[in-house]
């Protein structure tokens, strides 16, 4: 996982979207521009990874199954 | 046998008696038939006849037991406790009831559904959209089923990450609908609300469907606090359920791919921001070198325009010193007279090419 643990995919790839929209905006200067591209490869890279890791977890909260 | 030896009752002790036999050995019964002279008194209670072609039995029951709305002519199936009232009538307590046969499951639909409608259960502006993508989901089905497999198959391919609770329940029969009530129940008193709430069930007659259209449970599906997606049966069946329903799934699959994402979907998103942002910067640097170079050419025509400016100003003050100048003068024909103006005195004239010295004869002021 990235170093952000907590954020979910849809926070980190939110996140990727500013980035990439901070090259657009009025905040944009030019001798940042590097250090925000890397950072937005690496998140991309992580995301990437994390969606393919990601596995589903099953909990039988209630019910017996048995029964039809 | 003689009368003192068969039992003697007070009638209300027969009718206790009666009473007693009856719930020692029909409990609880199911009856199937049809429904006759149906009424509802003071607003609370029901009346009507059930019966068949060979015989007839009065129903009583609650109005608010009473879960999909009857018209004379409905064939039901119910739950009920026989009874032998203090009037010496027989009749039947029901505690659950529900129509069978398409024609009575059909009627009832469109009976419950029109009222549904006027309440405003099924307007669109009720209802909520799900997160795009959830990280707690409630499941409510029958862990047995193929619609369940099917559903958490195609949850599994498309996505991970998502903390599935499942409540199995019963999807058909006459307990389904009391089972599913009590699953939403729990989910939506869980102290972490949940992203989602799915209510699944795959394909089946109309009356293993019937559950899914019992008036107490599409209210509650109506009232859950967490958002719903219901998928029941295949994509031609309607059921009470999907209509109320936040979100309306054809299928327990179609459920699952409108809950959450396609991770491969999602991953070629990701590498075409990625992909787009490199091209982006490379866009954005020619940009900045164009700009650059576009204000410094402006920069030099600016100077070259100023110095021009400079230069012709120059020019015309050296053009208007030249005019100044006394040889200019002298070359037009005039002359400078040096001296003082006295008779007999002397004075220097000097034109363009010579200098005079000559004596004064007369002069007079102008």
């Amino acid at each position: 996982m990235s170093k952000n643990d907590d954020a979910t995919i849809e926070e980190r790839i939110s996140e990727l979207e500013q980035l990439v929209a901070w090259f657009d905006s009025d905040d944009f200067i030019l001798e940042k521009a590097l250090d925000k591209y890397q950072q937005a490869e690496k998140l991309a890279t992580e995301i990437q990874r994390d969606i393919t890791q990601l596995k589903n977890t099953i909990e039988q909260v209630g019910g017996v199954v048995d029964a039809k | 046998m003689e009368n003192n030896q068969l039992p003697k009752f007070s009638v209300g002790d027969f009718v206790a008696s009666a009473n007693q036999i009856l719930e020692y050995a029909y409990p609880s019964v199911v009856i199937e038939g049809e429904v006759e002279s149906f009424r509802v008194s003071q607003g609370k209670f029901v009346f009507f006849n059930l019966k068949d072609t060979e015989a007839s039995v009065g129903c009583f029951m609650m109005v608010f037991s009473l879960r999909v709305p009857l018209e004379d002519g409905m064939r039901v199936v119910v739950r009920a406790r026989p009874k032998l009232t203090n009037f010496g009538k027989f009749s039947l307590t029901i505690d659950t009831i529900k129509p069978v046969g398409e024609g009575s499951i059909k009627k009832g639909f469109e009976l419950l559904k029109q009222k549904l409608e006027k309440e405003g259960l099924f307007a669109h502006e009720r209802k909520r959209s799900l997160p795009r993508i959830p990280r707690t989901v409630g499941v409510i089905a029958s862990r047995q089923s193929a619609g369940y497999a099917d559903f958490m198959k195609i949850a599994n391919e498309r996505w991970g990450g998502v903390i599935f609770k499942v409540y199995h329940v019963a999807v058909q029969g006459i307990d389904a609908p009391d089972e599913m009530i009590g699953a939403i129940r729990f989910f939506n008193e869980l102290e972490r609300p949940l992203d989602a709430l799915v209510i699944i069930r795959g394909g089946g007659s109309a009356d293993d469907l019937s559950a899914f259209n019992d008036e107490a449970l599409v209210r509650e599906v109506a009232g859950s606090r967490t958002p719903t997606i219901v998928g029941v049966g295949h994509e031609i069946d309607t059921t009470l359920c999907d209509l109320v329903a936040d979100v309306r799934a054809a299928t327990p699959s179609n459920a699952a791919q409108l809950l959450v994402p396609d991770k491969e979907e999602m991953r070629r998103h990701v590498s075409h921001i990625s992909r787009s942002l490199s091209a982006r910067v490379g866009h954005i640097l020619e940009r900045r070198a164009a700009y650059v170079e576009e204000r410094t050419a402006y920069a030099r025509q600016l100077f070259a325009r100023a110095a021009d400016v400079r230069m012709s100003e120059l020019q015309q003050l050296r053009r208007l010193l030249q005019s100044y100048d006394p040889r200019e003068v002298l070359q037009r024909g005039y002359a400078i007279i040096r001296g003082k103006p006295h008779k007999g005195g002397m004075i220097t004239v000097e034109s363009q090419n010579y200098i005079l010295t000559a004596e004064v004869k007369t002069y007079e002021q102008k």
